[in-house]
Protein backbone atom coordinates (compact mmCIF):
# COMPACT_ATOMS: atom_id res chain seq x y z
CA UNK A 1 0.00 0.00 0.00
CA UNK A 2 2.86 2.36 0.83
CA UNK A 3 4.34 2.01 -2.67
CA UNK A 4 1.24 3.42 -4.25
CA UNK A 5 0.99 7.07 -5.19
CA UNK A 6 -1.73 9.16 -3.64
CA UNK A 7 -3.56 9.15 -6.96
CA UNK A 8 -3.51 5.34 -7.10
CA UNK A 9 -4.71 5.08 -3.53
CA UNK A 10 -7.59 7.44 -4.23
CA UNK A 11 -8.57 5.41 -7.29
CA UNK A 12 -8.70 2.25 -5.20
CA UNK A 13 -10.84 4.01 -2.60
CA UNK A 14 -13.23 5.20 -5.31
CA UNK A 15 -13.42 1.59 -6.52
CA UNK A 16 -14.72 0.66 -3.09
CA UNK A 17 -11.59 -0.46 -1.26
CA UNK A 18 -12.18 1.61 1.83
CA UNK A 19 -9.22 0.18 3.75
CA UNK A 20 -6.94 2.18 1.45
CA UNK A 21 -8.52 5.32 2.83
CA UNK A 22 -6.62 4.59 6.04
CA UNK A 23 -3.39 5.83 4.54
CA UNK A 24 -5.10 9.04 3.43
CA UNK A 25 -6.38 9.55 6.97
CA UNK A 26 -2.94 8.80 8.35
CA UNK A 27 -1.25 11.30 6.04
CA UNK A 28 -3.61 14.18 6.63
CA UNK A 29 -5.16 13.74 10.07
CA UNK A 30 -2.69 15.89 12.02
CA UNK A 31 -2.50 18.69 9.47
CA UNK A 32 -6.24 18.88 9.15
CA UNK A 33 -6.75 18.65 12.87
CA UNK A 34 -4.32 21.52 13.48
CA UNK A 35 -6.08 23.70 10.95
CA UNK A 36 -9.52 22.85 12.29
CA UNK A 37 -8.41 23.25 15.89
CA UNK A 38 -7.16 26.76 15.13
CA UNK A 39 -10.65 27.61 13.92
CA UNK A 40 -12.66 25.96 16.65
CA UNK A 41 -10.38 26.15 19.69
CA UNK A 42 -11.93 23.04 21.16
CA UNK A 43 -10.31 19.64 21.10
CA UNK A 44 -13.51 17.57 20.91
CA UNK A 45 -15.13 19.79 18.33
CA UNK A 46 -11.96 19.79 16.23
CA UNK A 47 -11.74 16.02 16.46
CA UNK A 48 -15.36 15.61 15.42
CA UNK A 49 -15.07 18.04 12.53
CA UNK A 50 -11.83 16.41 11.36
CA UNK A 51 -13.65 13.10 11.25
CA UNK A 52 -16.54 14.70 9.38
CA UNK A 53 -14.11 16.15 6.85
CA UNK A 54 -12.69 12.71 6.06
CA UNK A 55 -16.16 11.21 5.73
CA UNK A 56 -17.33 14.06 3.52
CA UNK A 57 -14.20 13.67 1.42
CA UNK A 58 -14.83 9.96 1.03
CA UNK A 59 -18.40 10.58 -0.05
CA UNK A 60 -17.39 13.28 -2.51
CA UNK A 61 -14.30 11.46 -3.77
CA UNK A 62 -15.92 10.16 -6.99
CA UNK A 63 -16.49 13.81 -7.92
CA UNK A 64 -12.85 14.78 -7.26
CA UNK A 65 -11.41 15.37 -10.72
CA UNK A 66 -7.87 16.17 -9.72
CA UNK A 67 -8.06 19.73 -10.99
CA UNK A 68 -6.59 20.89 -7.68
CA UNK A 69 -4.22 19.02 -5.38
CA UNK A 70 -5.97 16.52 -3.15
CA UNK A 71 -4.62 18.32 -0.07
CA UNK A 72 -6.06 21.60 -1.32
CA UNK A 73 -9.40 19.96 -1.93
CA UNK A 74 -9.33 18.39 1.54
CA UNK A 75 -8.49 21.67 3.25
CA UNK A 76 -11.24 23.47 1.35
CA UNK A 77 -13.71 20.91 2.72
CA UNK A 78 -12.26 21.54 6.17
CA UNK A 79 -12.59 25.29 5.74
CA UNK A 80 -16.27 24.93 4.80
CA UNK A 81 -16.96 22.48 7.62
CA UNK A 82 -15.42 24.88 10.15
CA UNK A 83 -17.61 27.71 8.90
CA UNK A 84 -20.69 25.49 9.11
CA UNK A 85 -19.74 24.29 12.58
CA UNK A 86 -19.19 27.82 13.84
CA UNK A 87 -22.52 28.95 12.42
CA UNK A 88 -24.30 26.05 14.12
CA UNK A 89 -22.53 26.78 17.36
CA UNK A 90 -23.57 30.41 17.24
CA UNK A 91 -27.18 29.31 16.90
CA UNK A 92 -27.02 26.99 19.90
CA UNK A 93 -27.21 28.93 23.15
CA UNK A 94 -25.22 27.13 25.81
CA UNK A 95 -26.73 27.16 29.26
CA UNK A 96 -24.30 26.63 32.11
CA UNK A 97 -24.87 23.69 34.41
CA UNK A 98 -25.80 25.05 37.79
CA UNK A 99 -26.59 23.51 41.07
CA UNK A 100 -28.24 24.90 44.14
CA UNK A 101 -26.56 24.08 47.40
CA UNK A 102 -28.33 23.40 50.67
CA UNK A 103 -27.98 27.00 51.77
CA UNK A 104 -29.79 28.11 48.57
CA UNK A 105 -26.83 29.55 46.67
CA UNK A 106 -26.54 28.75 43.02
CA UNK A 107 -23.16 27.77 41.58
CA UNK A 108 -21.95 26.76 38.17
CA UNK A 109 -20.75 23.19 37.83
CA UNK A 110 -17.32 23.17 36.25
CA UNK A 111 -16.46 19.99 34.42
CA UNK A 112 -12.77 19.55 34.06
CA UNK A 113 -11.64 18.77 30.52
CA UNK A 114 -8.05 17.65 30.55
CA UNK A 115 -7.90 17.79 26.79
CA UNK A 116 -8.24 21.57 26.94
CA UNK A 117 -4.72 21.53 28.34
CA UNK A 118 -3.35 20.21 25.10
CA UNK A 119 -1.93 23.64 24.28
CA UNK A 120 0.07 23.78 27.49
CA UNK A 121 1.51 20.34 27.75
CA UNK A 122 2.97 20.33 24.28
CA UNK A 123 4.64 23.72 24.30
CA UNK A 124 7.35 24.65 26.73
CA UNK A 125 9.27 27.33 24.88
CA UNK A 126 8.13 30.88 25.79
CA UNK A 127 8.26 32.24 22.27
CA UNK A 128 6.54 29.20 20.82
CA UNK A 129 3.81 29.32 23.41
CA UNK A 130 3.36 33.07 23.01
CA UNK A 131 3.32 32.86 19.25
CA UNK A 132 0.85 30.06 19.47
CA UNK A 133 -1.42 31.95 21.88
CA UNK A 134 -1.22 35.13 19.86
CA UNK A 135 -2.01 33.24 16.69
CA UNK A 136 -5.11 31.70 18.19
CA UNK A 137 -6.31 35.06 19.47
CA UNK A 138 -5.97 36.75 16.12
CA UNK A 139 -9.06 37.47 14.00
CA UNK A 140 -10.16 34.40 12.04
CA UNK A 141 -9.39 35.88 8.62
CA UNK A 142 -5.71 36.21 9.56
CA UNK A 143 -5.44 33.18 11.78
CA UNK A 144 -6.52 30.58 9.22
CA UNK A 145 -4.43 32.07 6.47
CA UNK A 146 -1.27 32.11 8.64
CA UNK A 147 -1.90 28.49 9.59
CA UNK A 148 -2.15 27.55 5.92
CA UNK A 149 0.81 29.60 4.78
CA UNK A 150 3.26 29.68 7.66
CA UNK A 151 2.44 26.49 9.53
CA UNK A 152 1.33 24.16 6.74
CA UNK A 153 3.59 25.96 4.24
CA UNK A 154 1.02 25.91 1.46
CA UNK A 155 1.47 27.78 -1.80
CA UNK A 156 -0.45 31.00 -2.36
CA UNK A 157 -2.33 29.39 -5.25
CA UNK A 158 -3.54 26.56 -3.03
CA UNK A 159 -4.70 28.99 -0.36
CA UNK A 160 -6.68 30.86 -3.00
CA UNK A 161 -8.51 27.62 -3.83
CA UNK A 162 -9.05 26.57 -0.23
CA UNK A 163 -10.45 29.86 0.99
CA UNK A 164 -12.13 30.80 -2.28
CA UNK A 165 -10.74 34.33 -2.27
CA UNK A 166 -8.63 36.25 -4.75
CA UNK A 167 -4.85 36.08 -4.91
CA UNK A 168 -4.51 39.75 -4.01
CA UNK A 169 -6.77 39.22 -1.02
CA UNK A 170 -4.66 36.25 0.09
CA UNK A 171 -1.47 38.30 -0.15
CA UNK A 172 -2.94 41.24 1.74
CA UNK A 173 -4.23 38.98 4.51
CA UNK A 174 -0.91 37.17 4.84
CA UNK A 175 1.08 40.40 5.07
CA UNK A 176 -1.34 41.97 7.52
CA UNK A 177 -1.53 38.80 9.60
CA UNK A 178 2.23 38.60 9.84
CA UNK A 179 2.47 42.25 10.73
CA UNK A 180 -0.16 41.81 13.43
CA UNK A 181 1.62 38.78 14.85
CA UNK A 182 4.97 40.56 14.85
CA UNK A 183 3.52 43.58 16.63
CA UNK A 184 1.86 41.41 19.26
CA UNK A 185 5.03 39.49 19.95
CA UNK A 186 7.08 42.70 19.94
CA UNK A 187 4.66 44.20 22.47
CA UNK A 188 5.50 41.29 24.75
CA UNK A 189 9.20 41.84 24.16
CA UNK A 190 9.64 38.51 22.46
CA UNK A 191 11.06 39.76 19.17
CA UNK B 1 21.98 52.63 -1.60
CA UNK B 2 18.29 53.55 -1.70
CA UNK B 3 17.72 55.17 1.71
CA UNK B 4 13.99 54.46 1.78
CA UNK B 5 13.35 51.41 3.94
CA UNK B 6 11.20 48.58 2.72
CA UNK B 7 7.55 48.48 3.71
CA UNK B 8 6.31 45.56 5.79
CA UNK B 9 4.60 44.08 2.70
CA UNK B 10 7.91 44.12 0.85
CA UNK B 11 9.70 42.50 3.77
CA UNK B 12 6.95 39.90 3.99
CA UNK B 13 7.31 39.18 0.27
CA UNK B 14 11.07 38.95 0.75
CA UNK B 15 10.51 36.43 3.52
CA UNK B 16 8.52 34.22 1.12
CA UNK B 17 11.16 34.65 -1.56
CA UNK B 18 14.00 33.88 0.83
CA UNK B 19 12.21 30.84 2.17
CA UNK B 20 11.78 29.30 -1.26
CA UNK B 21 15.00 30.51 -2.90
CA UNK B 22 17.33 30.80 0.06
CA UNK B 23 18.52 34.24 -0.99
CA UNK B 24 17.27 37.83 -1.12
CA UNK B 25 16.20 39.47 -4.34
CA UNK B 26 16.00 43.06 -3.19
CA UNK B 27 19.12 45.23 -3.68
CA UNK B 28 18.23 47.46 -0.75
CA UNK B 29 17.91 44.51 1.55
CA UNK B 30 21.47 43.43 0.80
CA UNK B 31 22.84 46.68 2.12
CA UNK B 32 20.33 47.97 4.71
CA UNK B 33 20.95 46.50 8.14
CA UNK B 34 17.65 47.91 9.49
CA UNK B 35 15.60 46.12 6.86
CA UNK B 36 17.65 42.95 7.29
CA UNK B 37 16.91 43.19 11.00
CA UNK B 38 13.17 43.53 10.27
CA UNK B 39 13.34 40.51 8.01
CA UNK B 40 15.09 38.50 10.73
CA UNK B 41 12.43 39.49 13.26
CA UNK B 42 9.67 38.44 10.94
CA UNK B 43 11.48 35.17 10.25
CA UNK B 44 11.67 34.51 13.96
CA UNK B 45 7.96 35.24 14.43
CA UNK B 46 6.95 32.93 11.64
CA UNK B 47 9.35 30.20 12.66
CA UNK B 48 7.89 30.36 16.13
CA UNK B 49 4.57 29.35 14.59
CA UNK B 50 6.23 26.03 13.84
CA UNK B 51 5.47 25.20 17.46
CA UNK B 52 1.89 24.96 16.41
CA UNK B 53 2.78 21.74 14.64
CA UNK B 54 3.01 20.17 18.07
CA UNK B 55 -0.75 20.41 18.31
CA UNK B 56 -1.85 16.92 17.44
CA UNK B 57 -4.58 14.41 17.83
CA UNK B 58 -3.69 12.65 21.04
CA UNK B 59 -4.87 9.16 20.17
CA UNK B 60 -4.34 8.81 16.45
CA UNK B 61 -4.99 5.05 16.43
CA UNK B 62 -8.37 5.48 18.00
CA UNK B 63 -9.17 8.38 15.70
CA UNK B 64 -8.23 6.38 12.62
CA UNK B 65 -10.31 3.43 13.81
CA UNK B 66 -13.33 5.67 14.34
CA UNK B 67 -12.96 7.33 10.96
CA UNK B 68 -12.58 4.05 9.09
CA UNK B 69 -15.47 2.46 10.98
CA UNK B 70 -17.65 5.39 10.04
CA UNK B 71 -16.38 5.24 6.47
CA UNK B 72 -17.21 1.55 6.20
CA UNK B 73 -20.75 2.29 7.30
CA UNK B 74 -21.02 4.71 4.44
CA UNK B 75 -19.36 2.31 2.02
CA UNK B 76 -22.47 0.39 1.03
CA UNK B 77 -24.31 3.59 0.29
CA UNK B 78 -21.44 4.88 -1.83
CA UNK B 79 -21.06 1.63 -3.72
CA UNK B 80 -24.77 1.47 -4.26
CA UNK B 81 -24.79 5.04 -5.52
CA UNK B 82 -21.84 4.35 -7.82
CA UNK B 83 -23.41 1.16 -9.05
CA UNK B 84 -26.73 2.89 -9.64
CA UNK B 85 -24.91 5.70 -11.45
CA UNK B 86 -22.99 3.30 -13.67
CA UNK B 87 -25.98 1.10 -14.37
CA UNK B 88 -28.07 4.12 -15.20
CA UNK B 89 -25.49 5.11 -17.79
CA UNK B 90 -25.40 1.59 -19.25
CA UNK B 91 -29.20 1.43 -19.32
CA UNK B 92 -29.44 4.82 -21.01
CA UNK B 93 -26.82 3.76 -23.56
CA UNK B 94 -28.68 0.51 -24.23
CA UNK B 95 -31.96 2.37 -24.74
CA UNK B 96 -30.29 4.75 -27.18
CA UNK B 97 -28.76 1.84 -29.11
CA UNK B 98 -32.10 0.03 -29.27
CA UNK B 99 -33.87 3.17 -30.46
CA UNK B 100 -31.25 3.65 -33.15
CA UNK B 101 -31.44 0.01 -34.24
CA UNK B 102 -35.21 -0.27 -34.32
CA UNK B 103 -35.49 0.71 -38.02
CA UNK B 104 -32.95 -1.99 -38.89
CA UNK B 105 -34.19 -4.80 -36.70
CA UNK B 106 -37.95 -4.45 -37.16
CA UNK B 107 -38.90 -7.51 -39.22
CA UNK B 108 -40.31 -7.07 -42.74
CA UNK B 109 -40.11 -3.32 -42.55
CA UNK B 110 -38.81 -3.08 -46.11
CA UNK B 111 -41.29 -5.63 -47.32
CA UNK B 112 -44.12 -3.64 -45.76
CA UNK B 113 -42.91 -0.61 -47.61
CA UNK B 114 -42.86 -2.50 -50.91
CA UNK B 115 -46.25 -3.98 -50.15
CA UNK B 116 -47.53 -0.51 -49.60
CA UNK B 117 -46.18 0.57 -52.98
CA UNK B 118 -47.54 -2.53 -54.62
CA UNK B 119 -50.92 -2.02 -52.98
CA UNK B 120 -50.95 1.48 -54.34
CA UNK B 121 -50.30 0.19 -57.79
CA UNK B 122 -52.84 -2.60 -57.75
CA UNK B 123 -55.49 -0.51 -59.42
CA UNK B 124 -53.16 0.36 -62.24
CA UNK B 125 -51.74 -2.96 -63.24
CA UNK B 126 -53.64 -5.65 -61.46
CA UNK B 127 -54.33 -8.69 -63.51
CA UNK B 128 -56.94 -11.08 -62.32
CA UNK B 129 -56.25 -14.73 -62.86
CA UNK B 130 -58.71 -17.39 -61.89
CA UNK B 131 -57.33 -20.67 -60.65
CA UNK B 132 -59.01 -23.82 -59.59
CA UNK B 133 -57.66 -25.08 -56.32
CA UNK B 134 -58.98 -26.56 -53.13
CA UNK B 135 -56.26 -25.05 -51.00
CA UNK B 136 -55.39 -21.35 -50.78
CA UNK B 137 -52.19 -22.16 -48.90
CA UNK B 138 -51.10 -24.31 -51.80
CA UNK B 139 -51.48 -21.36 -54.17
CA UNK B 140 -49.49 -19.16 -51.77
CA UNK B 141 -46.79 -21.81 -51.52
CA UNK B 142 -46.61 -22.13 -55.28
CA UNK B 143 -46.26 -18.36 -55.72
CA UNK B 144 -43.56 -18.09 -53.07
CA UNK B 145 -41.64 -20.99 -54.57
CA UNK B 146 -41.64 -19.20 -57.89
CA UNK B 147 -40.30 -16.01 -56.38
CA UNK B 148 -43.52 -14.08 -56.36
CA UNK B 149 -43.99 -11.85 -53.39
CA UNK B 150 -47.26 -12.27 -51.55
CA UNK B 151 -48.99 -9.01 -50.83
CA UNK B 152 -52.17 -10.25 -49.25
CA UNK B 153 -54.01 -13.49 -48.76
CA UNK B 154 -57.74 -13.72 -48.42
CA UNK B 155 -59.99 -16.74 -48.39
CA UNK B 156 -60.45 -16.89 -52.15
CA UNK B 157 -58.07 -14.26 -53.42
CA UNK B 158 -54.32 -13.91 -53.35
CA UNK B 159 -52.63 -10.70 -54.42
CA UNK B 160 -49.00 -11.15 -55.39
CA UNK B 161 -46.26 -9.32 -57.16
CA UNK B 162 -43.74 -10.47 -59.72
CA UNK B 163 -40.22 -9.63 -58.68
CA UNK B 164 -38.89 -9.75 -62.20
CA UNK B 165 -40.98 -7.03 -63.76
CA UNK B 166 -41.26 -9.37 -66.66
CA UNK B 167 -44.68 -10.29 -67.85
CA UNK B 168 -43.41 -13.24 -69.86
CA UNK B 169 -41.87 -14.74 -66.75
CA UNK B 170 -45.14 -14.30 -64.97
CA UNK B 171 -47.09 -15.79 -67.84
CA UNK B 172 -44.77 -18.75 -68.34
CA UNK B 173 -44.59 -19.53 -64.69
CA UNK B 174 -48.31 -19.48 -64.19
CA UNK B 175 -49.01 -21.37 -67.41
CA UNK B 176 -46.35 -23.93 -66.51
CA UNK B 177 -48.23 -24.71 -63.39
CA UNK B 178 -51.03 -26.14 -65.47
CA UNK B 179 -49.09 -29.34 -65.66
CA UNK B 180 -48.70 -29.33 -61.93
CA UNK B 181 -51.22 -28.57 -59.32
CA UNK B 182 -53.40 -25.80 -60.62
CA UNK B 183 -55.89 -25.55 -63.30
CA UNK B 184 -55.99 -21.99 -64.56
CA UNK B 185 -59.52 -21.37 -65.52
CA UNK B 186 -58.95 -18.19 -67.44
CA UNK B 187 -55.76 -18.89 -69.26
CA UNK B 188 -57.05 -16.68 -71.99
CA UNK B 189 -57.28 -13.74 -69.62
CA UNK B 190 -53.71 -14.30 -68.66
CA UNK B 191 -52.70 -14.10 -72.31
CA UNK B 192 -54.66 -10.94 -72.73
CA UNK B 193 -53.25 -9.30 -69.66
CA UNK B 194 -50.01 -8.51 -71.40
CA UNK B 195 -49.35 -7.87 -75.06
CA UNK B 196 -46.23 -9.44 -76.43
CA UNK B 197 -44.62 -8.05 -79.57
CA UNK B 198 -41.39 -9.87 -80.19
CA UNK B 199 -38.95 -8.94 -77.45
CA UNK B 200 -40.94 -5.93 -76.44
CA UNK B 201 -43.10 -6.76 -73.53
CA UNK B 202 -45.85 -4.55 -72.41
CA UNK B 203 -45.88 -4.31 -68.69
CA UNK B 204 -49.05 -3.01 -67.15
CA UNK B 205 -48.31 -0.10 -64.85
CA UNK B 206 -45.21 0.91 -66.78
CA UNK B 207 -41.94 0.27 -65.01
CA UNK B 208 -43.47 -1.00 -61.81
CA UNK B 209 -43.49 -4.53 -60.61
CA UNK B 210 -46.40 -6.52 -61.90
CA UNK B 211 -49.09 -7.11 -59.36
CA UNK B 212 -51.78 -9.60 -59.97
CA UNK B 213 -54.50 -11.28 -58.07
CA UNK B 214 -55.44 -14.90 -58.29
CA UNK B 215 -59.08 -15.68 -57.78
CA UNK B 216 -59.33 -19.13 -56.33
CA UNK B 217 -62.30 -21.12 -57.44
CA UNK B 218 -62.96 -23.99 -55.14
Amino acid sequence: MTNLTEEEILKKVVDGRISYFGSIVENYQQRLFRYIYSQLRNYDDALEVTQDVFISALEALPKFRGEAKFSTWLFSIASNQCKTHNKKKRRVKLIPLNYISEDGTESEIHLEDKREDIEHFVINDDLLESAYNELLQMPGEYKDILILRDVEEMAYEDIVKILGISMSNVKVRIHRGREMLKKRLAARGLV
Amino acid sequence: MNKKHLSFEEISEQYDFTRSNNCVSNEHLRECSDCIDELKKLSRCIESLGGYKKITIIDTDSFMRDVLAECKKKRIRILWANSFYRHSIYAAAAVIVVIMLVPFITPNTSEKKQTFLAENSIDLNETEIAVNSENTDEVVYFLKRNNFRIISVEKDRVIAESRYRDFIHLKNTLEGSLDNNFNFLNKRNLSLAGTSAGNNVYIPGGDRAITFSIIIKK
